[in-house]
Parts: structure tokens; sequence; C-alpha cells
């Protein structure tokens, strides 16, 4: 909305900063909390306070040098981006059709995909590891992204078909009695339409895979491609003991990549529509 | 409505406003389009049955049997059902699980504010806002599960240290322990956990939405809460019903969290269906009766978001009928 | 380090020298680093899944350490997975065993193996080759480890084979609450009964609000001091299932007399907190720290958390360990139950299985070397090998003297394939509602009930 001169009011300002701060402090006061206590040396953990009577930077050495964290953030990073990619091929074809074309079965088709959304996940690990295995996906990224997907298809197809159906009617129409192919109508017109509700979607999934632990943890042992996740839960909570300063650490790490990411993919948003125009 | 619907311009988009109104003649289906709409489906369509329905179907059939992990099935017909609906805690859970499902309803509120916020034009720093407002999401959900036992710890948390410090309590409040506190915290956390899911959804529609809707409102003379009502809402209808939808579904089906914080517990006052669900598959091994109540799980999911299933349905033949 | 765990000479100098500084010295030694390899076992590679004390930093150092020195001095590889209890606990291990991937060696607690028997390979013709020394270390335990699993037609087969202990639960406090409140420790000390610690904890209370702390939460509730507990009142009927594994004990006189007092201790002298019915031995050893307690039972892998944050307070002799005390009118000699950290070796197939199988034996044995056992006994459980345990002792804070005088003759859980049902899933909501206020007896018979359907 960046060319929009709306006129604003004081008291809409007032009120738009206002929702702004009390949101932000929400995230933020526990965030930055997590984000100092990382800095405490182990003996200053349960001292509640802000900033630590003396710095330490020994959970990070243990994190990274020991740990070798930074490798399983990749992993998270590869682990996320094909994610987000796969699904996109998946999940854009099959909502554009369901969204916008008529077709016998359809109603099925809905109800397929409805109850795909409510299974209770936790019950698929046990087949899905079994067959993992057996096909050789088991240990593999491949085999993390497409086990990712059975969080990612049904919720993308659910707002892409959302989206699609609500653009105007007769769009491919139009392009068809121009002279394109249904394919070249979806390709060229439809889908670059689309573009900013792809790009939300592809960073859904890319969240869905950086931050799965049910799947990465079944499916990989550490001889294969290891999340962060699965990491943190094995390094710092997944004992009797919860090794705080190691936990506050890793988590920091872990969270920091994805939001960086985020505010790069606005600003590619914000293109977009600048030149969508009107 | 009439003013509302004046207010709902025929879409301008770039593309149909270019293209002559000849198109309004439809052309029929034609063969290369059915070929198209089955190639697409194709791979979709493959994945869900292969992946999620036969697993489910398979789950159906095992719910009439006992089932141990290690081991062959062996056919009880409905007892597994009957000692379900008999168990003295099957009513507990059914309760927290409603409640907990209403974490839904606090996502969209925080999503829906920071979404409408962040998409004002005169917020300065928009795009690092909107950054940040993932984090809590940006964290896995079991880690952050173990961050809040961390914060809310009833002897040790900062959380308890500056409500007393502040005298708004006077002594702890035993979160975890305390048989209703330990409902509503996992709820909350849940919230706080979740809530960026719906709000980049949230945004994504709010940034779709063409300006000069507001300009045309705005040349209608309409307050910021008419434009809300008469502009965004509609438009973020389709999006705001997907959202509750997925989330209602994912809020009761993923387990790590909760379980991390309370166990289940006190008692099985936190044992949400989903945990009941972990508890007997992994912790009982017994797959028959995981698989009931996963059942059951799905039927309640499904109760829960069936209105907002016809809705959902109902905006879109609009959408498809303007 | 790599993801295969390989190291370059630099990490593993760093790691060495660290665990030094701790004061743990290995079997990794710095002629062993270069010195060419023991060749026999050249070109093996073993695949090692690893649970205990990965989340306690200096341990899984150690076991790092432990593992480099395996492959240094056989010439041998080991792939190794780190992991944890929700693992073996939960669906991970049990999925992957059916699915085919399967380590061959791993560990693990010897209570939770028992849904894995038949993937593993007996041990008695590899513990038979023992030396001598280590063979009368460990032998002691082979007769717990056939109780345990006294339900098998195989139970004299030893599937699994402990290296460290953790003998449930010895107590640990602190002097200085005992200075404050004017009680005199080495008449005290150690506890004598629950009478006694009755009347300890009432003078405690001038000190701190909630000196004790009862555990109610779903790990802690059935494995920390109930059991010692009830263990004092009668032996045979300690354990959750009774000898021929045919039904609950948990209905009996001793459990309900145990429990009763388990439950007193928190809703009728107050000596607990109101977080009861979800805490842990491991927040309750935080607020030890703290001074937000006084006297708490802790496992001994909680002096883990008490190096990290409170050194000062085990060298200058302010954190004191003593052994659990059984109940009152109970026999004295009998309160602990011993959970066992412990090796199995997966039975292998093809023609490499009997060098496989041999070289996951090797490399348990390098778990039980004097150096490597000590180092784990300072820094993790308490060591498997008996004959050690004089050198361990003179610690400020006495934890090797506690737990060792507790094991004269502990009790052990059942091996059951639905031990962790048991023991945890079915026991803790019952225990958390008896917390709550219902009455004990009946929650008892309600768990022994449904422990019964599922036998």
């Amino acid at each position: 909305m960046a060319m929009y001169t709306q006129r604003s009011t004081l008291t809409q300002k007032v009120l738009g900063y206002g929702g702004l701060a009390v949101v932000l402090l929400i995230v933020l006061i526990p965030y930055g909390y997590i984000a100092l206590t990382a800095f405490k040396p182990a003996e200053e953990i349960f001292d509640v306070r802000w900033l630590p009577r003396a710095w330490s930077l020994d959970a990070w050495r243990y994190a990274i040098e020991f740990e070798q964290f930074h490798v399983y953030i990749y992993n998270s990073m590869i682990a996320g981006l094909g994610a987000a990619v796969l699904a996109l091929c998946v999940a854009v074809p099959g909502a554009y059709v369901f969204g916008r074309k008529q077709f016998r079965g359809k109603d099925v088709m809905f109800y397929i995909i409805v109850m795909a959304l409510l299974f209770p996940f936790v019950l698929l690990v046990v087949p899905f590891t079994i067959l993992w295995v057996k096909i050789g996906l088991y240990d593999t990224m491949p085999g993390l992204w497409l086990a990712y997907q059975v969080f990612i298809i049904p919720f993308a197809i659910w707002i892409l078909r959302a989206y699609f159906a609500e653009l105007p009617p007769f769009l491919e129409e139009c392009a068809m009695v121009y002279g394109c192919t249904a394919f070249k109508a979806f390709w060229r017109v439809m889908l670059p339409l689309a573009k900013p509700i792809i790009t939300s979607l592809m960073f859904l999934a890319f969240l869905v895979g950086w931050n799965d632990f049910l799947f990465s943890n079944m499916l990989t042992t550490g001889e294969g491609p290891r999340t962060a996740s699965v990491i943190i839960y094995v390094s710092a909570v997944g004992g009797e003991r919860v090794e705080w300063d190691v936990l506050m650490v890793m988590t920091l790490m872990a969270g920091i990549p994805p939001v960086l990411l985020y505010i790069v993919a606005q600003g590619q948003f914000l293109k977009t529509f600048a030149v969508r125009g009107h | 409505m009439a003013r509302q619907e004046a207010l709902h311009p025929a879409h301008t988009l770039d593309i149909s406003s270019a293209l002559p109104a000849a198109a309004a003649s439809r052309p029929r289906t034609a063969g290369s389009e059915r070929w198209l709409i089955w190639l697409f489906l194709l791979p979709t369509v493959l994945f869900l049955v292969l992946l999620l329905w036969l697993p489910f179907l398979q789950g159906v059939w095992m719910s009439f049997h006992k089932w141990p992990f290690i081991g062959e099935p062996q056919w009880i017909g409905l007892q597994n059902y009957r000692d379900l609906f008999g168990a003295a805690y099957f009513w507990t859970t059914m309760r927290v699980t409603l409640l907990y499902s209403l974490s839904t309803a606090l996502q969209l509120a925080l999503a829906l504010g920071a979404a409408l916020v962040l998409n004002q034009s005169f917020i300065r720093l928009k795009s690092v806002w909107r950054g940040v407002m993932l984090m809590p999401y940006a964290m896995p959900p079991v880690v952050v599960g173990a961050i809040w036992m961390y914060l809310l710890d009833p002897d040790l948390g900062m959380v308890t240290h500056y409500l007393l410090s502040w005298g708004i309590i006077s002594k702890p409040i035993y979160w975890f322990s305390d048989p209703v506190w330990a409902k509503w915290i996992i709820m909350l956390v849940a919230s706080w956990t979740f809530w960026p899911f719906m709000f980049i959804i949230l945004l994504a529609a709010l940034q779709a939405i063409p300006e000069s809707y507001y300009e045309l409102a705005e040349v209608y003379g309409a307050n910021p809460w008419r434009r809300f009502r008469a502009v965004t809402l509609p438009h973020i209808r389709g999006a705001m019903l997907a959202a509750v939808i997925i989330r209602i579904a994912w809020n009761l089906a993923k387990i790590e969290q909760p379980f991390q914080l309370t166990g289940g517990g006190p008692g099985y006052e936190t044992s949400v269906l989903s945990i009941l669900t972990y508890r007997f598959a992994y912790l009982s091994g017994d797959f028959g009766m995981a698989f009931t109540v996963g059942l059951l799980l799905i039927l309640v999911t499904f109760v829960l978001i069936a209105p907002f299933l016809r809705g959902f349905q109902k905006q879109i033949k609009q959408a498809r009928r303007r | 380090m790599d993801l295969n765990g390989r190291y370059s000479r630099r990490d593993f100098v760093a790691m060495t020298a660290g665990l030094a500084a701790m004061g743990l010295t290995t079997s990794l030694t710095p002629d062993l680093l270069h010195a060419q390899a023991g060749s026999d076992l050249k070109g093996v590679t073993i695949v090692y899944w690893n649970m205990i004390g990965v989340q306690n930093p200096i341990v899984k150092r150690l076991s790092a350490s432990i593992i480099k020195a395996f492959e240094q001095r056989t010439g041998a590889k080991v792939k190794t997975t780190w992991d944890t209890y929700g693992s073996i606990i939960g669906p991970k291990y049990r999925t992957n065993f059916v699915a085919g991937k399967i380590p061959t060696v791993f560990d693990g607690s010897n209570r939770w193996s028992g849904q894995l028997r038949s993937f593993l390979r007996p041990m008695n013709d590899f513990i038979a080759t023992l030396d001598p020394e280590t063979h009368a270390g460990i032998a002691w335990l082979l007769p717990l480890v056939e109780h345990q699993n006294r339900g098998y037609p195989d139970a004299d087969q030893i599937y699994d084979l402990p290296f460290t202990l953790i003998p449930q639960a010895p107590f640990v406090t602190r002097l200085d609450h005992w200075e404050q409140a004017g009680l005199d420790f080495d008449s005290n000390w150690p506890i004598r009964d629950t009478e006694h610690l009755v009347e300890v904890l009432t003078a405690l209370r001038s000190v701190t609000e909630y000196p004790y702390e009862v555990y109610g939460k779903i790990w802690d509730a059935g494995d920390t001091q109930l059991n010692g507990w009830v263990r004092s009142l009668d032996i045979p009927n300690s354990d959750f299932i009774n000898d021929d594994w045919s039904r609950s004990t948990c209905d009996s006189d001793a459990w309900i007399t145990a429990v009763q007092f388990y439950i007193d201790l928190y809703r009728k002298y107050g000596f607990s907190s109101p977080n009861t019915p979800q805490s842990t031995d491991e927040g309750a050893v935080e607020q030890l720290i703290r001074g937000q307690k006084s006297l708490v039972h802790a496992d001994i892998l909680n002096r883990g958390t008490i190096m990290r944050r409170m050194r000062r307070g085990i060298q200058d002799g302010t954190i004191q360990w003593g052994p659990h005390c059984p109940m009152a009118g109970g026999t004295t000699g009998s309160t602990a139950f011993l959970a066992m950290s412990s090796f199995s070796i997966t039975r292998q197939e093809g023609p490499d299985a009997a060098i496989q199988e041999a070289a996951a034996w090797e490399f348990i044995k390098e778990w039980l070397m004097p150096e490597n056992q000590i180092a784990l006994a300072k820094s993790s459980g308490l060591c498997a090998r008996r004959d050690l345990w004089e050198d361990l002792k003179g610690a400020p804070d006495r934890y090797i003297e506690a737990v060792t005088s507790m094991l004269d003759n502990p009790g052990v859980w059942s091996n059951h394939v639905k031990s962790v049902d048991i023991q945890y899933n079915l026991f803790a909501p019952h225990i958390q509602q008896a917390m709550q206020g219902n009455d004990v007896t009946h929650e008892l018979r309600a768990y022994a009930a449904e422990v019964n359907k599922i036998l």
C-alpha cells in the first residue's frame, strides 16, 4: 500500500502506534528476556534480572564450537526451502483447478482435502517411517521435504483456492479468446496475479519445515540431515533436566533467520504491488 | 447493504479491464482444458490419497481391533469405543479440548489487530515490525513450550517475580498444577506461539486489496469503521475463514507443546484429545485405542469447523458469481 | 566436528583439555591419540545411538571422547546419533526398529528395552570373556538384570549391560538452613525414618515456606522417593507388578500406606509447594540452589545442576547428600530402587554379523574401563563397577557415600513391554488426583485395575 496517501487523523495514528506497541511488547518482552538470558553464566540462569551480572559466552561456545549448531541451521534452511518449493509445485496447480474450474467429483475432492487437514498427524509417523525406510527416503533431505507436505498441502490448497476463486471470473476465458491455451492462461495470467499470496504461502511452508519436530526427528538419525529443531530438543530439552543457557542460545539462533527472510520477502512483496499498479 | 454493494466496484484488475467484453460469452470446457484439470489435480490427489487417506482408512479399520505395536491385531468390535466413552476422564478430556480450541479466537484477534495496524501507510519501518511479529512462530513450538515453562516457573520464573513485586498477586500462581490455570496456560502459550501463522495470511490478504477501493470509499465519505466493514472485511473474509479453519484443526492436532508443558496433568485436566492419542499410541502402545481417540478428534474438529466451512463455501460461491 | 562425528586434531585436544579442566580423565590419552590403532577392527563401522547424558554438556563431551578413544584404540568407526529419553519412551526407537533402521549398539534405561527384546542379542558369552577385575566389578548387577526380566522365558540371558546407575533417591540438603533452623546436623543425619523426616522438616519450615517437595509430574511421581518407602514396608510387593507379571501390586497395604504418607507430606503437613502435582526433582533442586528449599529427594544426575550453578556449595560442604530413609516401622536395609543405564547390542545378520557384534562388545568394554567409569561417575550416574566406588569417595558433598550406602539390597523395576505405561502413563494421573484430594485407596485400586487389564 506504499502509494496510497490516505489522510490519517491523529486518533488513527495514536490507535495505530498504540496497537503496534502492545503487540510488540507481547512478542518482545519474553523474547528479549530469553535473548539476555543466553548471555548469563550458569549460576545466574534463575536470577530474575534483565542484564547479566557477568556476561558469559560459554553457552554460545558450546552451541557453536561443540554442537556445531550453525550446520543444523543450514540444514533447516534447506529443509524449509525445499518444502516450500515442492509445496508450490503440487499445491498451486491443484488449488487453481479446485478454485476456478468445474469438474466432476469436485465435492468429493473438497472432503478429501478437509479430512486431510483434520488428521491427527501424530499417528502418521509410524506408517511414514516404515514406508520411508522401504523406499529409501529415510535420512534424506527429499524425504523430509515430502513428509512436510502432509502439513503443507492441505492448508496451501485451502488458502490458494480461496484466493483464486475470488479473482474476477472469466479472466482465463478472456485470455483464451486472445489465443492462449488453458495452460498459458494459467501460466501467464493467473499465476502472476497470485504472486503475493504464493509468496506468503511459500513462507508459511518454509516455516512448517523450519519448525517441524515430529517428522524431522522420526525420519532422521545422526547420519542424515537433522534440522535445528531436532538438535535443540536433543541437546537441551529432551533429557531429565533442561540445559537452560544452551536452550536459550539455540532458540535465539534458530529464531532469527526466518525473521530476516520475512523482512526481505516483504520488500519483494511491496515491489510486486508497485509493479502491478492501478 | 445497498451501500456496501455500491462500494464494491466491479473488479478493476488490469487484465480484465484491458480485455474487451467479448469474454462474456463463455467458451465451453475444451478438451485441452479437461486435460489440464486432471493433470493439475493429479499430484494433489495422489499425495492426499496415498499418504493421508490410506493410513486413515487403515486406522478406522484398526479402531475395531486390539492392536499392540509389535504383534498381531485382534478383532474386538466396538470395545475400544465402549472403553473410551466409559472412561472416567472422558468428559474432562472433551471439555479441555473445547477450551483449548478457543485459542484460535485469541490468535485471530492478535493476528487481525497486528495485520491491520501494520497495513497502515503512516507506520514507519513496517517491514521490520512485520518481521518481529513472526518471532514466536520462527522458533520450534516444542522449544517455545520449554521457554514458557522457564518464564512462568511459579517459584523461580520472571513472570511470578514481577507479578509479586508489582503487587498484582500476593502469592505465586501455580500455573501448571492448578487444574483451572493449567487449562488456560496451555491455551495462552499456544496462542502466543501460533498467532503469526494467521498474521502472515491476513497481512497477505490485506496487501492484495487494491487501493482504488479505499479511495472510492473515501469519495463516498466512509469513516474508517465503515471502510473496514465495506472494503476490508469482504476482501479478507475468505482468507480469514481459511485461516480459522486451519488453525482450529492444527491447534487440536498438534501435541508437542501442551505435552511438554503439563504432560496432560494434573490428573487428566489438560489431556486434550491429541495428547490422549499420543498417550495411547506411544506410551501405552495401543494403536487400536489411539485411532479410536483419533477418529473422535477428527469428528470433534469437524463439528467445530463446520460453521466456518459453510461460511467459506458460501464466500467462494459468491465470489464466483460476482 | 563434522556430522559423522569425525574430529580434527584441534577439536580433539580442545575437548580433552576441557574435560581435564573439570577433573575428568578418560581412556583417551595423548599416546593413544597418535599411536597406530589396534588394527583388528579396522574397516568395521558400527552404528551407536546414544541418549544417556546427551543433554548434559559435560557428559556429552565425555561420551564423545570415549567414542573417539574407542576409534583410536581399535581402528573401528562409530556413527553416532545423539538422542533423547523421549525417543525410547515414545515412538522413535520402536518404529525405527520395526522399519529396519537398527543401530548396532545403543544405550538406554534397562526397564524400557523389553519392547525391543526380540531385536537384541544376549551378551552372556561376551560377559564371560571380561577380565576378572571388570567382571567382579559388575557381576553383582547381573542377578538384578535377570530379576527385571523375570517374566520372559529367557530371563537368564543378559540383553542389557548396565554401565551407570541411578539409585532412587538420596536426600540432598543445605547445611546453612540447618544452622538457621537451629538443628544439629551431625545427630540428625542421615535421616532415620519418615517420622524423623517430619520432625526435621517441621524445624526447617522456620527457614523456608516449603522446605521439601513431593513430585507429581508424569515422569517423576513413580520413580523417585515413593518406591523406596514402599520397599521398606514390603519387599515382594515393591515393584509395580508382582513376581510373575500377572497383576499389579499397587493396591497392597504397603503401597496404600506409602502413597498416603507421600500425599500427606503435601496435603497434611504442608511441606511441599502447591506446585506438587506438576513438580519434579530437577525443579526442586533449582529451588534448593536458590535457597527456596532446604531438604529434598533428588537423583544424583542433579548433581550436574548443582555443579553448574553452585559449585562453591559443593566445595565448601554446604550441600550434603544422604541416603534415603525407610518408612517408620519399615526395614532399614532396603530403601532404594536402582535405575540403570545400560548398553544393548542388536542381533546382526549377514556375513559381517560376527565382527559387528564383536565390535559392539569392544565398544561397550571401552565404557567399562576404570578411567571412563570414574569420569562417568563424576559427571553422570554412579558407575556400575563396584570395585571403583572406594576411589570415588571423599567429595565434600558425600554423594558417593550416600548412594552407595543405599545399595545393599536395592529393588529394580520390571522390564515389561508395557513398563512406560505402567510406571508413568497410567500411574501419574492417579497420584495427581490423590494430590488434589481424592482418596488414596480409591485411586490406587483404580490404577491397579487398569494395570491388571493390560497385563
